[in-house]
């Protein structure tokens, strides 16, 4: 991937003192629809203006699949799924732990850690998702 | 209105062939549908080209060496679904009466990709955490199991079934008939999915011509009766990703153009990029109610003599998906079915409704860039 980190557009998450990791959301100050996507725009009223919206640490995985070929940037195998912030927020991102360990309903909590290797060689790091404690 | 009459059809074998040149790919398959249609390449009077990667005027290239210029010609790029989004172009123009005779092509080599899974936009947010197109589907397959009772095992079986059918189809990519033990053993990609259940990527041609006039051919004239295309709808909330919602609007708003009720359909090619996306598109295209998809597969409903035959040619799986060509080549299956000369893959039954489904094209939040619908009615 030789763009830059399209997230790096709006800073995704945040890790507080106490080492818990929290997504960084934001909400429309036009319309007030909560996203986590860094786009131009509120894709609800075309808003451009954003106030941060603290979605948590902690959702539920929706699904998930281990995937074995992908793209050289990402070392294989890596487990990504889909976790829920109830109620109008999905993200997509890769999980810490065995792909065996995982079920759909899990609760999942945030944490940093490598996504991928950049063109050096050096590690991408970003928010990822384990089974809560 | 008019109507919209199929006069002729033709693939060109699909494979991983980096010699064939997107030219020759495209001036065999027209070439050949023009010869099928009995119609003279002066009669056309639009093309509609499906094409992704082949980069400026994909149609002009091809027809520029064939003398087919100074016409409208338009080309189209809609990911997996380009070259069923072309047919609908062709459809419209004539429905509309800017012209009586069009031709609609679909191409693509993807070789010149070399191996591995399709490249997405890396701008994209799901992209850059690691997202690949079978992990969309092998994470919708996980769900969809867990709620529906399917199992690992009945991905297989779509596999073992394309396999058979493709072994039955000289256009097809793969040939040879692939046992379900070999399949199980098979390489993983995504996790529930192996490598047989994935589609290969493919080069490779179809052409149809299309006319408002009634065709020669003896018998029923076989016609496009309704088509429908829509792009996925962004939804960045919790959503239900195992009933193909996409398709299942997409086809409605198609049935409903051709006059149709789904408990008619005697054929369809539906968009099997992978093995679970076959059982999921069973229902989405109303062939069987909501989580009856692996019975009806077990049944054997849909094997070439079962009672809905479904990718009688192989499907993705085994004809091979060559994004811009794979939507006309559905279209050109169908017809020969309907036609009743496909040969050695010749379904029992005799065909009066099948429906053609091409859904594909991965950016986030999104279930698919765009999905194309087609109904062919005799």
């Amino acid at each position: 991937m030789s763009n830059p980190d399209h997230s790096a557009a709006r800073k995704l998450w945040r890790t507080a003192e106490n080492g818990k990791t929290s997504l960084i959301g934001r909400r429309c100050d036009t319309c007030g629809k909560r996203s986590f996507s860094p786009t131009i725009y509120c894709d609800a009223c075309l808003g451009e203006s954003f106030s941060e919206a603290d979605l948590g640490s902690c959702g539920v995985l929706y699904t998930f699949s281990e995937v074995h070929v992908a793209p050289k940037e990402f070392t294989t195998p890596y487990v990504v799924g889909y976790v829920d912030f109830d109620p109008d927020i999905r993200v997509f991102a890769q999980l810490e732990g065995e792909a065996a360990s995982f079920a759909p309903g899990d609760s999942v909590e945030a944490v940093v850690g490598e996504i991928r290797r950049g063109g050096d060689g050096e590690r991408i790091l970003g928010y990822k998702f384990r089974r809560a404690a | 209105m008019v109507d919209v009459f199929v006069h002729g059809a033709a693939q060109v074998r699909f494979g991983r062939t980096p010699e064939r040149s997107i030219e020759t790919m495209g001036q065999q398959a027209v070439i050949a549908a023009l010869g099928d249609a009995g119609i003279d390449k002066a009669d056309i009077d639009e093309v509609c080209c499906g094409n992704v990667l082949g980069g400026m005027l994909v149609g002009q290239r091809i027809l520029r060496d064939l003398g087919m210029t100074g016409i409208a010609i338009s080309n189209v790029e809609n990911a997996c679904s380009s070259g069923s989004s072309a047919l609908r172009e062709g459809y419209w123009a004539i429905r509309s009466g800017r012209a009586e005779t069009v031709l609609v092509i679909g191409v693509e080599k993807m070789s010149v990709l070399g191996g591995g899974t399709l490249p997405l936009e890396v701008t994209d947010i799901e992209v850059a955490q690691g997202q690949v197109m079978p992990a969309v589907y092998a994470a919708r397959a996980r769900r969809y199991m867990a709620e529906t009772g399917a199992t690992v095992d009945d991905l297989g079986r779509v596999a073992v079934k394309a396999r058979l059918n493709g072994s039955r189809n000289p256009y097809a990519h793969f040939q040879e008939p692939v046992s379900f033990e070999t399949i199980m053993a098979g390489r993983m990609v995504a996790d529930p999915l192996r490598l047989n259940m994935c589609c290969p990527t493919s080069d490779g041609a179809a052409a149809v011509v299309l006319s408002g006039r009634k065709p020669a051919y003896a018998g029923t004239p076989v016609r496009l009766a309704g088509t429908a295309l829509k792009s996925g709808k962004y939804r960045t909330a919790p959503h239900d990703v195992t009933t193909g919602s996409l398709t299942k609007d997409t086809s409605r708003i198609a049935y409903e153009a051709a006059g149709i009720d789904p408990r008619d359909i005697g054929l369809c090619e539906l968009h099997d990029a992978f093995a679970p996306a076959e059982i999921m598109y069973y229902e989405a295209l109303g062939l069987c109610g909501r989580g009856e998809g692996a019975s009806l597969l077990r049944n054997g409903d849909t094997a070439i003599d079962g009672r809905i035959p479904v990718n009688p040619g192989g499907g993705l799986l085994a004809r091979g998906h060559a994004l811009g060509a794979t939507g006309v080549a559905q279209f050109a299956e169908a017809f020969d079915q309907m036609r009743r000369r496909a040969g050695a893959r010749q379904v029992d039954r005799d065909v009066k409704v099948a429906v053609t489904h091409c859904t594909g094209g991965g950016i986030s939040g999104v279930d698919h860039g765009a999905c194309a619908v087609t109904v062919l009615v005799r």
